[in-house]
């Protein structure tokens, strides 16, 4: 049975005391979701989160505060998110070509996620970072700078700016 | 309809649910944080086995300059000195060394010998590196004359602030009056067994020159901490000498070689140890050497090698398989004369990890830049370490064995060899403060060979 977002978050922020797989579990779903979001690719969010469980479940000491594992791990990725769009420098072509992949789930759904999906790659990645960390990660917009690395006042104005692209792209259903 | 802000979070949970993780992907992440979480166990986890046998040798007021010396330590016998072995791990192992602590007992100058707890407290300050106000000791029975068992545990390693921090492991130290009894006597430490460690039975005694199989198995560990084992040889008649292995796993067996000196003093030792280099769990047993009728062997190189030494007054050797050598010749020759099709020869893709990827061709880039290939000779020419522990879990995956041996150094506390080498790597004062900042031990150029002569890993820096 699918978890609501805040059966999510509450089991994210249980104590843990398991060991590598344990992690694993309780973060995957949301790691994964969360590039997916930032990338609008599947394989390329696994790529992303793989190398980001592989760096942060590999350092130990980043291991010793469990708490801020999440943090760790998020901050990875979307790290990993940003250099990979500022590295492939093919963002524009990326955009006009790539569309989100058919993905399980009943018509309605699949219908209103691609259409959101296509709207978010309308976004500029770190554009699209800020919106995804604010509405997806239910981050203070504080909380998204310091993700960010960038200023609140830029991630303020990315985050408006974004959202207004997506009402229009989304048009009457927003 | 709520506006877009409202909807967003859901509609965005929703989109998420287009990319869900399988099983195969799991086993992929799992595999590969398995395998970068040993190497930088052998990173970091030899670094504090190498401070902790300074330790049983008497030298951490040498490796931590800033930890105020007891005054117990016992002085070594002269050369040529007869000494009688005893079953014991600390502070004394001989029968002369015992006699030389009992008469400054009697002289007054330890008073805390003459307490088990006292003598307990400091075993878990000197040996395990416990921070003194951390420490708690609890005598727990005297089951006869002359014996004692005190309970110790270290109030900083939990119950912390997160409710996850599991209660502290605990260490049954035993400790003897192996001379004087009553109010007199000193006492010693003549075993430690952790709550956290299983640890196979062993012998009392073992026959000079013989090899014995040590298994342990670790109970509530928690995921941060390494697994090390080490044989610790006090031996009279020369250096002392610690054969060590660190890795991360659930289980370890180990086939270790009891030396051919029946008058040294041998302990095997068993530990957790976590990031910081803090000791957490230890069992640790002593053996006796039984003096052996075969012939002492003149030499032992045959098919394998010995590593150099490592710390600061202890040495690590251990043997090096003739498959391991072989390779780290064929890597150093490839790559001192840029044969690159050679070195391609030796990277098996599926296993061979370059700065911890697995699967990218490291080739090109070397073509590009020489001089990374120069860095490997140098490494690849320089004293080994001890190898790892392998993981379980990790497929195909044997004993390690790593160079240099800059990666087991107390970067604080470096021996001029030690600081020659670092210079030879190009390896600043900068960069080794930045190494123990960020790290808190080497993280400089490494590469490591299995037990089968695979070439495993080359990683220029960094964790």
């Amino acid at each position: 049975m699918m978890q609501t977002v805040s059966e999510r978050r509450r089991a994210r922020a249980e104590p843990w005391a398991g060991g590598l797989e344990e992690l694993y579990r309780r973060h995957v779903s949301d790691a994964l979701g969360l590039a997916y979001l930032l990338t609008g690719d599947r394989t390329l969010a696994e790529d992303l989160v793989q190398d980001a469980f592989v760096k942060v479940l590999g350092r130990f000491r980043d291991l010793r505060n469990r708490d801020a594992f999440w943090w760790y791990l998020r901050r990875t990725i979307v790290n990993l998110s940003n250099s990979h769009f500022r590295r492939r420098r093919v963002e524009r072509a990326w955009l006009q070509r790539q569309r989100p992949e058919a993905a399980i789930g009943p018509d309605h759904d699949v219908e209103e996620r691609d259409r959101l999906m296509t709207a978010l790659t309308t976004l500029r990645p770190e554009q699209r970072a800020a919106v995804v960390l604010r509405y997806f990660e239910d981050l203070s917009e504080a909380d998204t700078a310091e993700a960010l690395g960038r200023p609140i006042g830029t991630v303020k104005s990315m985050v408006s700016r974004g959202m207004d692209r997506l009402r229009e792209e989304l048009g009457d259903d927003a | 309809m709520p506006d877009l802000e409202t909807r967003m979070p859901e509609l965005l949970h929703r989109a998420a649910m287009g990319a869900l993780p399988d099983d195969r992907f799991e086993r992929r992440v799992l595999r590969r944080a398995r395998r970068r979480r040993v190497l930088n166990a052998s990173v970091t986890g030899l670094a504090a086995i190498a401070l902790i046998a300074g330790a049983f040798v008497g030298t951490r007021e040498l490796v931590l300059s800033t930890r105020v010396t007891l005054g117990h330590e016992t002085p070594s016998p002269p050369p040529g000195a007869v000494t009688t072995p005893l079953t014991a791990v600390w502070p004394e192992t001989t029968a002369e060394g015992l006699a030389t602590a009992q008469a400054r007992a009697d002289a007054g100058e330890l008073p805390w010998r003459l307490d088990p707890e006292q003598t307990a407290a400091a075993f878990a300050t000197e040996i395990l590196g416990w921070d003194p106000a951390d420490v708690r000791t609890v005598e727990t029975g005297r089951p006869r004359i002359g014996t004692a068992f005190v309970t110790i545990s270290n109030l900083g390693l939990g119950p912390g602030a997160s409710a996850a921090t599991p209660t502290a492991p605990e260490t049954m130290v035993t400790l003897r009056q192996l001379g004087d009894t009553g109010d007199g006597g000193v006492w010693t430490v003549t075993q430690a067994d952790s709550n956290r460690i299983d640890l196979q039975e062993l012998p009392e005694a073992a026959p000079a020159g013989s090899r014995l199989e040590v298994a342990a198995a670790f109970r509530d560990t928690q995921v941060e901490w390494f697994v090390t084992l080490g044989l610790l040889v006090v031996d009279p008649s020369g250096p002392p000498s610690a054969y060590m292995s660190t890795g991360v796993t659930e289980r370890i067996v180990e086939d270790i070689q009891i030396p051919f000196d029946a008058a040294a003093t041998i302990s095997v030792v068993v530990m957790l140890v976590d990031p910081e280099g803090t000791t957490v769990a230890a069992d640790i047993m002593p053996i006796t050497i039984e003096a052996s009728s075969s012939p002492i062997p003149t030499d032992t190189s045959g098919a394998t090698g010995t590593s150099g030494g490592t710390g600061p007054g202890e040495e690590v050797s251990e043997e090096i398989p003739s498959a391991v050598l072989a390779t780290r010749d064929a890597i150093a020759i490839a790559a001192e004369t840029r044969d690159y099709d050679a070195l391609k020869a030796l990277i098996d893709p599926d296993r061979f990890s370059y700065n911890f990827d697995v699967g990218t061709d490291p080739v090109p880039e070397w073509r590009r830049d020489p001089s990374i290939l120069d860095t490997l000779v140098a490494i690849l020419q320089m004293p080994p370490m001890g190898h790892t522990i392998t993981d379980p879990l990790l497929d195909g995956a044997g004993p390690t064995y790593m160079w240099p041996a800059l990666i087991a150094s107390d970067l604080t506390n470096l021996t001029v060899e030690e600081r020659a080498m670092l210079e030879a790597l190009g390896i600043t004062r900068r960069d080794i403060q930045s190494m123990l900042e960020a790290f808190g031990g080497y993280t400089g150029p490494r590469t490591g060979i299995a037990e089968d002569g695979t070439w495993l890993f080359y990683t220029i820096g960094g964790d």
